[in-house]
């Protein structure tokens, strides 16, 4: 590919690497796996970039990507039992020094995968309900269940921690101009 | 709970943790996704040299295992000889990967790829022709010079008729011996990129796209340049969209926006909107009938496999998810048969709807999309044409190396 050629796909690394690589760690826990499957994400980009530039999101193209192939290592066990160590640790990385951070980091951690990606796609990559659904392949009450359940799994965890047990559990407006209960049904 | 009631801490929390994150986070070098890149390419090259070491070593060892075992007296193990693989190539030529694979009958058909010769000739678009059902394959023919990127494709009609396409388009009316660019008229927006290619009842068909809109040029099929007229644009359609496999049908051109859309219609006249299931960024649409339809619906959790018995209207998922960021092409054969290829997961089969998948073909080199006809069917990977010897659900595949 030459210079000229992946110009768009430059531009994009340098605009998007760092926020792909904070959401990928946010589900995954661990910033240098999410580094690596971002950058492995890239390199499948780049070999396909004549087509992938037309679309309009390539952005959401290399998030899903990444995401399927961190599924796929845990599938394959591959790094599983690291993984896993890691997730159980007692000392975390945390990417703050607060105790509310590194309570929180651990209570995600503890999440049921399906729970924490919702999560992050919907607090953290800012997408919309029906955005998870179509990339996650769920109807839209499912999404909204997860979330449910998890800020529901959260609350519960951090119930103790000061500045985060309060109040915590209440579900946020959806984005969709719809309300859900805690069991991820619909309100008007 | 009525409702949200106030700031949610946790909400904040998490999106502050999503912002730390990325501030822990370094941009590399652009150069490593390169290197990255060139290690995927280069792994792929040494998984067939290891495998061609793994055969020397066998047929090294399996001879003097006979030896040993023939004998009643347990000899003193022989020293084993290093097994030194040595992987020569012609002086001027490389090695031919192929793309794409077409019969035009089960005895005649053409495969077509790319030679990088030794030197700054670059690597032409070379056809192979065999006239006994793929077993072996004549000294290749060059279509096209230069190096033009992409993926080439080759469709094979009536005795001598081949179009090759890498998006130019190329025709050949003896049979893949001699070629000619074909040209077509102007193009509304940019230059033409020719995308499928279908021959039926003496006329050619082709999707080609200029920029983001995808048309249907028509012609009689083997005429000479110049001859493919503007049918008009397919509507709704993106520079993405591909007519459904095996092209035999022209009516079906699939787009991948999201929801998957297929376009159902004919060249010049009204076209018909129909949403496919799925979120994908490939959609691969077989036909094998009006009323079965298979989709294979790639990059998202990995991909899946749909299968339609009423002409799409309704969809049942037909497989669990597959690898990820490997696109998949399904290439059907009747409401129970169908293949799944992808470059990197090889060639899947299932006889039975798509209850069960089997691996039943799985090189070393990147696989392309099966050529299916009259139960017969080829495939391409590397240099080697895969023949299936017997049927499909219990048939073996046979190679043949090109060049």
């Amino acid at each position: 590919m030459s210079g000229r050629d992946d110009a768009g796909l430059r531009e994009l690394y340098a605009a998007s690497y760092r926020r792909l690589v904070g959401q990928i760690a946010a589900m995954t826990g661990d910033v240098s796996e999410a580094e690596d499957l971002v950058q492995e994400a890239f390199a499948r980009a780049a070999a396909q970039w004549r087509r992938l530039e037309r679309y309009d999101n390539p952005e959401a193209w290399l998030r899903t990507v990444a995401m399927n192939l961190a599924r796929s290592r845990w599938r394959r066990g591959k790094r599983a039992t690291a993984v896993m160590l890691r997730l159980r640790a007692s000392h975390i990385e945390a990417p703050g020094p607060s105790p509310d951070h590194v309570a929180l980091v651990t209570a995600l951690r503890e999440l049921p995968a399906a729970q924490r990606e919702a999560l992050v796609l919907f607090h953290i990559v800012d997408l919309q309900v029906d955005e998870i659904a179509r990339d996650l392949g769920v109807p839209a009450g499912t999404v909204k269940a997860r979330l449910s359940r998890g800020r529901a799994a959260l609350a519960e965890r951090l119930r103790d921690v000061p500045d985060l047990g309060a109040d915590a559990g209440s579900p946020p407006a959806d984005r969709t101009g719809q309300r859900e209960n805690s069991l991820g049904e619909v309100r008007p | 709970m009525t409702g949200y009631s106030g700031p949610d801490p946790v909400r904040r929390a998490l999106q502050r943790y999503g912002e730390d994150l990325v501030e822990q986070v370094q941009l590399p070098p652009f150069e490593e996704v390169e290197r990255r890149r060139r290690r995927r390419r280069n792994a792929r090259g040494g998984q067939l040299v290891l495998a061609l070491a793994a055969v020397a070593a066998v047929a090294t060892a399996l001879p003097l295992a006979l030896v040993s075992g023939a004998s009643n007296e347990r000899p003193a193990a022989p020293p084993v000889p290093p097994v030194t693989v040595t992987v020569t190539q012609p002086a001027t030529a490389g090695p031919i990967t192929l793309s794409d694979v077409s019969f035009a009958d089960p005895t005649h058909g053409v495969a077509i790829g790319r030679r990088c010769d030794r030197g700054n000739s670059g690597c032409p678009l070379v056809a192979v022709r065999s006239a006994d059902g793929g077993r072996s394959f004549d000294a290749p023919s060059t279509v096209a010079r230069g190096d033009a990127p992409g993926a080439s494709k080759v469709a094979a009609y009536g005795d001598d008729i081949v179009y090759a396409y890498d998006p130019g388009l190329y025709v050949s009316t003896d049979g893949g011996v001699a070629w000619q660019p074909v040209t077509v008229g102007p193009s509304p927006d940019s230059a033409w990129s020719v995308r499928d290619v279908a021959v039926r009842d003496g006329t050619v068909t082709v999707l080609a796209t200029a920029g983001e809109r995808a048309h249907l040029l028509t012609g009689v099929a083997g005429a000479p340049a110049d001859s493919l007229t503007d049918a008009g644009e397919v509507p709704g359609t993106t520079g993405d969209a591909r007519m459904q496999r095996p092209g035999g049908d022209v009516n079906a051109v699939v787009v991948p926006s999201t929801p998957p859309q297929v376009e159902l219609g004919a060249a010049g006249g009204t076209w018909q909107r129909r949403s496919l299931p799925g979120a994908c960024v490939a959609p691969s649409l077989s036909t094998p009938n009006a009323d079965d339809w298979w989709l294979a619906c790639s990059d998202r959790d990995g991909g899946q496999v749909y299968r339609s018995a009423d002409g799409g209207k309704t969809w049942t998922m037909t497989s669990p998810a597959t690898s990820a960021g490997d696109t998949r092409v399904v290439t059907a054969v009747s409401a129970k048969v169908a293949y799944l290829s992808g470059p990197e997961s090889g060639l899947q089969t299932t006889v039975d709807g798509g209850l069960t998948w089997t691996t039943t073909l799985r090189p070393t080199a990147a696989i392309g999309e099966p050529h299916v006809l009259d139960g017969n069917a080829w495939v391409v990977s590397g240099d080697v044409v895969w023949r299936l010897v017997g049927s499909i659900g219990s048939g073996r595949w046979e190679a043949a190396t090109v060049g």
